[in-house]
């Protein structure tokens, strides 16, 4: 049985609940935020209908799905599974549960299946907890039996267009079996499709630290000293909170949260810090996460609001290079992190660094040109409150090639090696492994050996996408008549938004998940 | 009620650890849930998972009757495209249990009144027990 999809399938699923209302509005939805002039949503995949009254119907064409009526030729089984009739119109009332099974492909050539499931009240609250708060796939590995949160890849890739190439620092050494193992799992409720994994195998001096860069190259620095001085827009100096990688982090101010708006809604670092003699190069180094800002803007604004709508939106609107490239240069231009160095007398923009993803931290370099002089001025500018960030330092660097080590195995939940996903995960190519939530997967590596003492650094390269699964509470809460169009307004949004709930949030995440460094 | 299509997915059952296949399941699924295979120690059920509750599986098997089957009866228990799996007698973890939910015939559950309608419907008055 081949577990993978040749080429990604261009939809995304659907799955809703409708039945229980109230449990939708218990979670704080007000029912009056329903708009009622919400127009119909065609789902042209197959769909199961799950009524309340236990039959079930079957729509093997797609259905279209108002906000009272599913309307489509469907056939229609009784509690037996016997096939009674057929159906065009079924009131929404009457359905306990629709879910949208499978999805075309761009390619024609095979069909993915996405597995059903209830988003709602049916959920034990902390599946669900999690669930809101994953994203992407998640990396673990054992560490004296206890898993270890190591990376969350490609945590922005959305959509097929989307698909990017991670490369994250582990903390994870060869066993005693001359084994790498590292747990991939699917944390949330979305699809994954994975194109690619490696081990990247960077050899470096004791005295070095490896870390990747923004553009996926590897860099061993040295020397790191924290920034002499760090003063964030609200005229703190954070420096000292930002010297180590203790725990103790930085935040946006909450005044400058506060007066965020449609017209400067950004936060900003200034840093003045020491140039290593003779270096013509620099590390700026970090170790930082996005904030649940980021989750907010994705659930509430680009997906949430438009309910079911945003399965066309997902599906079709960022399926065309247009629409994704106009999502793509708005978000790039508007989230992550952009880095400008103090030169000629104005801040010149020296690079970016992408949105790492609210789970795991990240630890990154940015190689920056070295300025005349013994001192460098830099400017980190942000929305505001996007970005946790524990260290800030400054060191030399010199980049590293390292030993690419393909995937060796691939050893399912149930402990069977499966060699079908692992031809699908070995080659960036047009075969993906598509993993749906709750499942997970060990991806085993055979490094290399090398003599006792020998400084070594592993490191992941990921290659991949993931597709959301649209909530029941998004469909009954839309809010909005039409899909997201990106702008500063719907950023703005999600700002207030987050001023609102972001207490809640981020202590229903504490109370979730173990953070693991 | 016809039921070969959840015994030709039973065949899938022991390689779709990973992943999803093909979207012809889920239309061949049509309104049933995802076959299973349970170990139950002297005896082996194969069939329909129907609807799962905190202590248990509802289960469908092959021309049998609608049966109760407790995870303490389960030695091992596959299902076919679920990222779940039974072991040793024991209960799922809740991220297996929310998995085998969703993959049944019912993800809604099953009521009393709708589990009464659906043991007349098979012309049981009560959940057979496991055999």
């Amino acid at each position: 049985m081949a577990h993978r999809v040749r080429r990604a399938p261009s939809v995304v699923v659907l799955a809703l609940l409708l039945s229980s209302p109230v449990a939708c509005i218990s979670r704080g939805v007000r029912t009056d935020e329903v708009h009622p002039a919400a127009t119909d949503v065609v789902l042209t995949t197959p769909t199961r209908a799950h009524l309340a009254d236990g039959t079930t119907v079957v729509y093997l064409s797609g259905v279209r799905v108002g906000h009272d009526t599913l309307r489509g030729s469907g056939t229609r089984y009784d509690l037996t599974g016997r096939r009674t009739g057929s159906v065009l119109a079924l009131p929404t009332d009457s359905v306990a549960a629709i879910e949208s099974l499978t999805t075309t492909t761009n390619t024609g050539a095979t069909v993915g299946l996405s597995t059903l499931t209830v988003v709602g009240g049916t959920f034990a609250a902390a599946a669900l907890a999690v669930a809101i708060f994953g994203s992407c796939p998640t990396i673990y590995s054992d560490s004296a039996g206890r898993p270890v949160l190591e990376a969350e890849t490609f945590s922005y890739s959305i959509a097929p267009l989307f698909e990017a190439r991670d490369v994250d620092r582990l903390v994870a050494g060869v066993g005693p079996d001359g084994l790498v193992r590292l747990d991939v799992r699917n944390e949330a409720l979305e699809t994954h499709y994975l194109n690619h994994l490696e081990l990247l195998d960077a050899r470096h001096a004791p005295d070095e630290t490896v870390l990747p860069d923004p553009r996926g190259r590897v860099l061993a620095v040295s020397q790191t000293r924290p920034a002499a001085r760090v003063i964030d827009r609200a005229g703190r100096s954070v420096g000292p909170l930002l010297a180590r990688e203790d725990g103790r982090i930085f935040r946006t101010d909450p005044r400058t949260l506060r007066r965020a708006s449609i017209t400067d809604f950004n936060d900003y670092l200034e840093i003045t810090a020491a140039v290593p003699p003779g270096a013509d190069t620099v590390a700026l180094v970090l170790t930082l996460r996005n904030s649940l800002l980021n989750t907010v803007l994705l659930y509430d604004e680009m997906l949430g609001a438009a309910g079911a709508r945003a399965v066309d939106w997902l599906g079709s609107d960022l399926a065309t290079v247009n629409g994704a490239i106009e999502l793509g240069r708005w978000y790039s231009s508007r989230m992550g992190m952009r880095i400008s160095a103090w030169r000629d007398g104005a801040w010149q923009p020296v690079a970016r660094l992408p949105d790492a993803g609210p789970i795991a931290w990240r630890r990154t370099a940015v190689a920056l040109a070295a300025p005349a002089g013994d001192s460098l001025r830099l400017r980190l500018e942000f929305v505001a409150d996007n970005w946790r960030i524990d260290r800030l330092a400054v060191g030399r660097m010199r980049e590293v090639q390292p030993i690419h080590v393909p995937l060796a195995s691939v050893v399912g939940a149930d402990g069977v090696p499966d060699t079908t996903a692992l031809a699908s995960l070995r080659d960036p190519d047009a075969n993906y492994l598509e993993t749906t939530p709750g499942q997970r997967f060990e991806a085993r590596f055979i490094p290399p050996r090398v003599p006792p003492g020998t400084a070594r650094t592993f490191l992941l390269a990921s290659q991949g996408y993931y597709t959301e699964w649209i909530r029941g509470k998004w469909i009954r809460r839309a809010t909005s008549p039409r899909t997201f169009v990106p702008s500063d307004t719907e950023l703005v949004a999600a700002l207030r938004r987050w001023r609102d709930v972001q207490g809640d949030f981020e202590r229903r995440f504490e109370s979730t998940r173990i953070q693991v460094r | 009620m016809d039921r070969r299509v959840p015994l030709a997915l039973l065949l899938a059952v022991n390689a779709c650890h990973i992943g999803a296949s093909a979207g012809s399941v889920a239309a061949e699924r049509g309104p049933f849930g995802a076959a299973a295979e349970l170990n139950l120690g002297a005896t082996e059920l194969k069939g329909e998972l129907v609807a799962v509750r905190d202590s248990g599986l509802i289960m469908l098997p092959a021309g049998g009757r609608i049966t109760f089957v407790p995870f303490s009866r389960i030695a091992e228990g596959r299902f076919a495209h679920v990222p779940a799996s039974l072991h040793g007698r024991q209960p799922p973890t809740p991220k297996e249990r929310d998995a085998l939910r969703v993959a049944s015939r019912f993800p809604q559950g099953l009521s009393p009144d709708l589990e009464q309608r659906l043991l007349a419907a098979y012309g049981q008055a009560t959940l057979s027990p496991a055999p």
